[in-house]
């Protein structure tokens, strides 16, 4: 089986399970509890946000615990939109974000917000002078992901916060799938809020962070509890905080070495692909992630090469795994302006711990394969 | 009767559509259908019997029925061209 579709999910590292085990078993507790064995609890879910936010640069006061990557960008639109001593009503996003940015958007929309929706280059690029002009002084927020979870593309994070201040908004960004290739210090960026996950790291699912710098107004959308200073409310998930920061610590001693196979890897891929008539490379690797490389076969439907490549023992997606139940185009592929026949034909390779260079390889060669295969099906020539 | 499959994955809802329209246009030329669709990613086990198969994406290589590409019904290319040749080759086994 050879598996590239880690920006969908990352299976989890060998120690983090280990670390979370007893915390399954023997340490059961209720962190919130008072005798000494919910208070071991207690600090050993303390510990894991430390290593959460040492490795965003941050504060670990200033790490808010989250279910995963959804209920951060959640946490973080609606928390600055609705805080009661908030009364701006315009924010701004870019065009080819999550769907869990986008549709939060569009529910605040329904409640009377503005949302403007910068568009983005060939590539996928927000312009900053896109945003320079967009800015209002009703603008509270901006959130711009920091890598496309399809494209793989690197927004200028540092440039657009300091275009949102300048213009007196917030900035928050969705980093779940930046952690594994880019270096992120909040501080350095200029950032206010940050969205992390944990399954993307070699992490359990149903974990996440979100960090918000001190004096960022923020509203709790769950109520219930005192847990995360009253900011999310509920019994925390204590074995998947747990893992959460034991892969982010795993993630801080081995990132460089997974960077470099990374970036090894996806170059090969794009030398080995571009050349062959009926591929279009949408992820330059000059501006996008070396973790994410989105191809695009013309003339061929996505869903009939992930079909025959899953039939091949090759497991990729198309668009991003939490949509992939339609067969339409993304709206980030539309956003980039591909044309109908390269746009159905968009798959997504993600690259990640597992992979070697043998495994790309049989990537490459089924990749070829299958799209030899359906083309001469379809009696499709190349463009 | 006519039986028609229509095989593909995700596009439920397309071929669902195209189910009403193959059995509409066939209708018309005076052919009864019984149309089966049938998700790929769940089983590729295909019954045999069939008189026409429409493929969503390539998949079938030795069957004993024609097969035909659903692709029109995806990107709506073709598609009136596409439900006059369904009709055509069922009329063709109809009268046969």
């Amino acid at each position: 089986m050879i598996y590239a579709d880690y920006a969908a999910a990352t299976p989890l590292d060998p120690m983090v399970s280990e670390q979370m085990l007893p915390y399954l078993t023997e340490y059961f507790y209720n962190p919130s509890a008072l005798y000494p064995q919910a208070r071991q609890v207690h600090g050993a879910v303390e510990r894991a946000r430390g290593q959460a936010a040492d490795l965003i640069g941050a504060p670990a006061e200033r790490i808010i615990f989250t279910s995963g990557g959804t209920e951060g960008d959640n946490l973080a639109v609606l928390g600055t939109a609705l805080h009661a001593g908030q009364h701006k009503r315009h924010l701004i996003t870019s065009s080819i974000e999550h769907h869990a940015l986008l549709e939060t958007c569009v529910w605040l929309e329904q409640r009377g917000f503005r949302v403007t929706r910068l568009p983005v280059d060939s590539r996928g690029i927000v312009d900053p002078h896109d945003l320079q002009a967009a800015m209002t002084e009703d603008t509270f927020l901006v959130s711009i992901m920091w890598v496309n979870n399809e494209l793989g593309t690197i927004q200028d994070i540092p440039e657009l916060a300091r275009i949102a201040h300048a213009g007196g908004a917030w900035f928050h960004t969705d980093a779940v799938q930046a952690v594994t290739t880019q270096e992120i210090d909040v501080e350095a960026a200029g950032i206010d809020l940050l969205t992390l996950s944990s399954h993307k790291f070699y992490g359990p699912k149903g974990a996440g962070a979100l960090y918000v710098r001190e004096g960022v107004p923020l509203c709790p959308m769950q109520h219930g509890g005192q847990q995360e200073h009253q900011l999310r409310g509920g019994t925390e998930n204590v074995p998947a905080l747990i893992g959460m920061g034991a892969a982010a610590q795993r993630l801080k001693e081995r990132a460089e070495a997974m960077r470099a196979d990374m970036k090894r890897w996806k170059t090969r891929i794009i030398q080995e692909l571009a050349v062959v008539d009926g591929i279009r490379i949408d992820s330059p690797p000059e501006c996008s992630a070396d973790s994410i490389l989105h191809l695009s076969f013309y003339g061929i439907e996505a869903e009939g090469m992930l079909f025959w490549l899953a039939r091949a023992g090759i497991q990729v997606s198309m668009g991003s795994a939490c949509n992939s139940l339609s067969v339409e185009p993304s709206h980030v592929v539309r956003a980039i302006g591909l044309s109908e026949e390269w746009a159905r034909g968009g798959i997504r390779l993600s690259l990640g711990c597992g992979l070697t260079d043998e495994k790309v390889g049989e990537l490459i060669k089924g990749l070829k394969e299958t799209a030899r295969r359906l083309r001469s099906a379809d009696g499709l020539t190349n463009e | 009767m006519k039986k028609v499959l229509i095989a593909g994955g995700l596009c439920g809802t397309t071929m669902l559509v195209a189910a009403d329209k193959i059995e509409a246009r066939c209708a018309a030329a005076g052919v009864t259908v019984a149309v089966t669709i049938q998700n790929l990613w769940e089983t590729s086990y295909v019954r045999p019997g069939y008189d026409l198969i429409i493929e969503m994406f390539p998949y079938f290589e030795d069957v004993q029925c024609p097969v035909i590409s659903g692709k029109p019904f995806i990107n709506h290319v073709g598609e009136k061209e596409l439900l006059g040749s369904i009709a055509g080759l069922l009329c063709m086994e109809a009268s046969a």
